[in-house]
Parts: C-alpha cells; sequence; structure tokens
C-alpha cells in the first residue's frame, strides 16, 4: 500500500484527485492557479472575489496579487498601475520591483515618490542613476557608475558630445547642409546641400537669362523654402539628437531591468 | 483575410451559440478549472480541459487554446485521434497550416476521412499549403454520383494565375507603364507612362529653350526618378496580383470543402 501511494504521489495523480473543495473563493484554489500559471483564471479569480466580504487588508492583498500576477505573465505597464494603487509596500523584493517599474514606465513622478518613501533607495548606485536619467540630467559621478550592465551604456555618453543649435542654425545659413553635419548627420547633411545648390543654380539660371517675372518669383519662393527649411531643421536636430540620446539610455537600462524583473 | 477564414472555419466547427461575452467566457474558464481541481482522476480532468480548451477555441483564442491542450501530455487522455485534431485545429487558426498538416498525419488515413470534421479541416489545409491536386482529388472521391457539386468540383483549376515580376521589372524598363499593364492594373501604366514622358518633355523643352538647370531638376531627376519608381512598383505589382490569384482560387477551393462538409 505504501509503495503504491509513493508511486501515485510520484506521477502527480494524488495532486489530479478531488481536493473535497466546494468553495469557488478558497484561497487554497487560487494559489493551485498561480501555481500552475493559470494567470488569466487568478486574475479573474481576484477580480470577482466577493466585495462583501473583504476586509481592508484583503482589499490590500487582492491589489499585491494582481501586480505580482501581471509582472510574472510580463504585462509590465498593468503590473505597474496596481503597484502604484498599493497602499504600503510590503517587502525589498516588492520595493524594488515597483521602482524598475517605475523608471520602465517613466514615471518620475512614482518614482521620486518611492525615493522619497523609502530613504534607503538612494544608497544604491543604479537607483540613484536612474533617477537622474528620468530627469535627464546626468552628472560627471553617475557616468563612473560600475553596474555591469549600465557599462556599454555611459561608454556610450562619455563619447557623447552635446551639439550646439545656435551654431548648427549658424553653420546651415552660411552653407546648407553644413550645420546637420556638425549634428553628425551626414546623409541629411548631403540631401540639403545639394537640394539647395541645384535651386541655387536653377534660381541664378532664371535672374542671368532672364526668365519671366513669374517664373523668377516661383524659383525665389521655391528656393526660399527650402533654404529656411534647411536652416530651421539644423537648429532641430541637435535637440532632437540630444532627445534620442536619453531615450536610447532609457532604453538600454529599461531592458535591463525588464529582464530582471521578467527572471 | 486571417480573420475572414477563421470565421468560415468556426462557423462550420462550432455553434455559432458557443460564443460568449468576454467576462462570461472568464468565469466560465474559472469554474472549469475549479472543476479540474476537483477531478476525481486524470480522466475526468482531461475531460474538463478538453471542454475548456473548446470554449477557448470557439472564443478566438487560440494560444490560450493550445496551451490548455498541452496540458494534456502528461494525463493520458484516451481518444488521441480527438486531441491530436483539436491540436491540428488550433494550430490552423493560428496560421501554422505545415503544423496542422503534420499534426493530422498523426491520425489514421481511415479514421481522418470518415470522420467528416476530420477531413473538412484536412482539405482546409490541403487548400492553404497550395496542395490543389490532391485536394480536388480527395473531393472528387468524396463525392457520390448523385452529388451536385461534383460537376462544379470538377471544373475547378488546379493551378492559379500568375505574372512573373521580374518580367513585369523588364517590360517597364523597355516602355514605361507596360510593366503595371501586364501586371494588370492598366489605369497605373498609362499614368506612370504619361509622368515619365510628361517630365521627358519638360527636360527636352527646358533645354531647348536654355533652361539647363531648370530642365535637370525639375525634369530629368523627376523623370529619372519616376522611370526608376515605376519599374520596382511593377515588380511589386505582379507580386501583388499572384498572390491575390492564389487567395481567389483558395476562395473558390474553400466554398466548396464547406458545401461539402455540411451536405456529409
Amino acid at each position: 500500500m505504501q509503495k503504491l501511494l509513493i508511486i501515485l504521489l510520484f506521477t502527480g495523480f494524488l495532486n489530479n484527485t478531488g481536493n473535497g473543495q466546494s468553495d469557488l473563493y478558497s484561497w487554497d484554489y487560487y494559489s493551485y492557479l498561480k501555481k500552475n500559471g493559470l494567470s488569466m483564471q487568478a486574475l479573474t479569480w481576484l477580480d470577482t472575489y466577493p466585495s462583501g466580504s473583504d476586509t481592508p487588508e484583503i482589499s490590500e492583498k487582492i491589489i499585491h496579487e494582481k501586480a505580482d500576477i501581471f509582472l510574472s505573465a510580463g504585462e509590465l505597464d498593468s503590473a505597474h498601475y496596481y503597484f502604484t494603487r498599493c497602499g504600503r509596500l510590503s517587502d525589498s523584493s516588492e520595493i524594488f520591483s515597483a521602482v524598475f517599474l517605475s523608471f520602465i514606465m517613466n514615471d518620475t513622478a512614482m518614482l521620486s515618490r518611492y525615493v522619497c518613501e523609502y530613504k534607503f533607495l538612494m544608497d544604491y548606485e543604479d537607483i540613484r542613476v536612474c533617477y537622474n536619467i528620468l530627469k535627464g540630467k546626468l552628472t560627471p559621478e553617475d557616468t563612473l557608475c560600475r553596474i555591469e550592465a549600465f557599462v556599454p551604456v555611459f561608454s556610450d555618453i562619455s563619447s557623447y558630445k552635446r551639439k550646439s543649435p545656435f551654431l548648427s542654425c549658424i553653420l546651415s545659413a552660411i552653407i546648407p547642409g553644413m550645420g546637420k553635419l556638425y549634428a553628425g548627420e551626414w546623409h541629411q547633411a548631403r540631401s540639403a546641400f545639394f537640394v539647395n545648390l541645384f535651386l541655387g543654380a536653377v534660381l541664378a539660371e532664371a535672374l542671368l537669362i532672364p526668365a519671366g517675372g513669374i517664373y523668377i518669383g516661383c524659383c525665389i519662393v521655391v528656393s526660399s523654402v527650402f533654404y529656411a527649411g534647411n536652416v530651421w531643421g539644423s537648429y532641430v536636430l541637435p535637440l532632437k539628437n540630444e532627445k534620442d540620446h536619453f531615450n536610447q539610455i532609457h532604453e538600454t537600462v529599461s531592458q535591463y531591468y525588464t529582464s530582471k524583473l521578467l527572471r | 483575410m486571417r480573420l475572414f477564414l477563421n470565421i468560415i472555419l468556426l462557423s462550420f466547427f462550432v455553434e455559432a451559440s458557443a460564443q460568449q461575452t468576454e467576462t462570461e467566457l472568464r468565469i466560465a474558464l474559472l469554474n472549469d478549472e475549479f472543476a479540474v481541481w476537483n477531478a476525481k482522476n486524470n480522466q475526468e480532468a482531461a475531460e474538463i480541459i478538453i471542454i475548456k480548451s473548446e470554449r477557448l477555441t470557439s472564443n478566438g483564442f487560440f494560444n490560450e487554446s493550445a496551451v490548455e491542450l498541452k496540458r494534456l501530455d502528461t494525463l493520458d487522455y484516451a481518444d488521441s485521434n480527438k486531441l491530436v485534431y483539436l491540436k491540428s485545429l488550433n494550430s490552423f487558426l493560428l496560421g501554422n497550416y505545415n503544423d496542422c498538416y503534420n499534426g493530422l498525419l498523426e491520425i489514421k488515413d481511415s479514421v481522418r476521412l470518415s470522420n467528416t470534421e476530420y477531413t473538412v479541416l484536412w482539405l482546409f489545409v490541403l487548400n492553404e499549403l497550395e496542395n490543389w491536386e490532391e485536394c480536388k482529388k480527395l473531393m472528387l472521391n468524396l463525392c457520390d454520383s448523385s452529388n451536385i457539386l461534383t460537376s462544379e468540383i470538377s471544373n475547378l483549376p488546379l493551378l492559379s494565375q500568375f505574372r512573373s515580376p521580374v518580367k513585369a521589372l523588364h517590360l517597364s524598363a523597355y516602355l514605361p507603364g507596360l510593366g503595371q499593364v501586364y501586371a494588370g492594373k492598366t489605369f497605373r501604366g498609362i499614368t506612370s507612362f504619361i509622368l515619365v514622358t510628361g517630365f521627358t518633355a519638360v527636360t527636352v523643352f527646358c533645354v531647348v529653350n536654355g533652361f539647363y538647370a531648370a530642365g535637370f531638376v525639375y525634369g530629368l531627376m523627376s523623370a529619372v526618378k519616376f522611370y526608376l519608381g515605376g519599374k520596382q512598383f511593377s515588380y511589386q505589382l505582379a507580386g501583388n496580383f499572384n498572390s491575390y490569384q492564389k487567395e481567389q482560387l483558395k476562395d473558390e477551393y474553400r466554398k466548396l470543402i464547406v458545401a461539402l462538409g455540411k451536405s456529409k
């Protein structure tokens, strides 16, 4: 008999025999759903938990459970939403999960709130750096961060040089495309240069031949539009590149934290 | 097209009343799993998981249904043919036609051809894999002499119309717009021809009148752009034509498969 019981346990048969539970809303059933990875059903269980029978502690527990299920299912935005609704985070792993999610979701307000509420967080180098990344203000001290996943990101930063939009604008006004070359966009610089060159040649030809007034007027308008566009584009380009640069840093670091959360 | 195909298939395999609202579905699934948890033995648990899987399939959750069916691998479900069929149906509905084909091959021919649902799914997958010869042959075998569909099935073509994309590209290289016409888009071909010749005429006019820079910028550059674009476009249009013709043929086969299945 003992041997038979051992065999049945090993094959998992006993796990599937009737548990004799008649209550759909017992926490044992919920634990079974969670343990077997049945996220959809576990969430339905939490959503339909009888509202008349819950205490504030149970309501809080339900929110924590939902956050946990969404996190394990990889739905980070929903997990973040439920973490923001939690009153008090219970342990350090929950706190770190909530902080990483705030960073990934670009939620500066929540990250600030966690940093104020849990003072020990700023002792962690990576969290301090993340806070500054979201604010868009990295200090030289931040770039010395030696966390392994951050090293490739910060080696890019140290080689990144901020470009002045005004200088870029003036350079493009003197030679079309020069400002874009200064901002590091070779293809855009080449296009801007040749377009303005050809339109300038057409305008010069119209003035030299000379052509009719309407034709000269059209050439002046077209050339002016492209020239003005080139100057404006050169002003906007360094600002856009800087924003993209920070977004790239944010994305790289977010991927690191995402893989950490989903491990 | 995938959504349309799913609707045809689901309407054939599943009763219309099987679809539920999202809330009803979620609660039904919760209750199903509760029944699995309370099941007396593996066989009972397996039966309920099958019901759960069918419920998910009928409501369009094919991935989730496939995950449920995978659970049966450890539960020794008695009717292995039904299990294979359900897995194959989900693969088909997810667009994995090769998986569906390979799955149905696990069912013996005699069993596969004696069960209407298995046979219809088999015909559908042969159609999607463009194996029209075998599909047509099987459809004719299934028709008895009195079946009114026999003549329609006999008249089904075995190949769709085809236009070579490379030939379309070359035709547009010789004469702008000709490739588009060959690919079945006459209006686009004429438009392409007018644009290229028009800009070429602008170039000639400007050069003749001494406006060399204007002729180059407004005329020649535009003509070259439209000429090269037209060539590329005709290649793409020929590819689209072939895809469209295949879909038309598949559609003809689908209608007859459904009609044949219903007549059985």
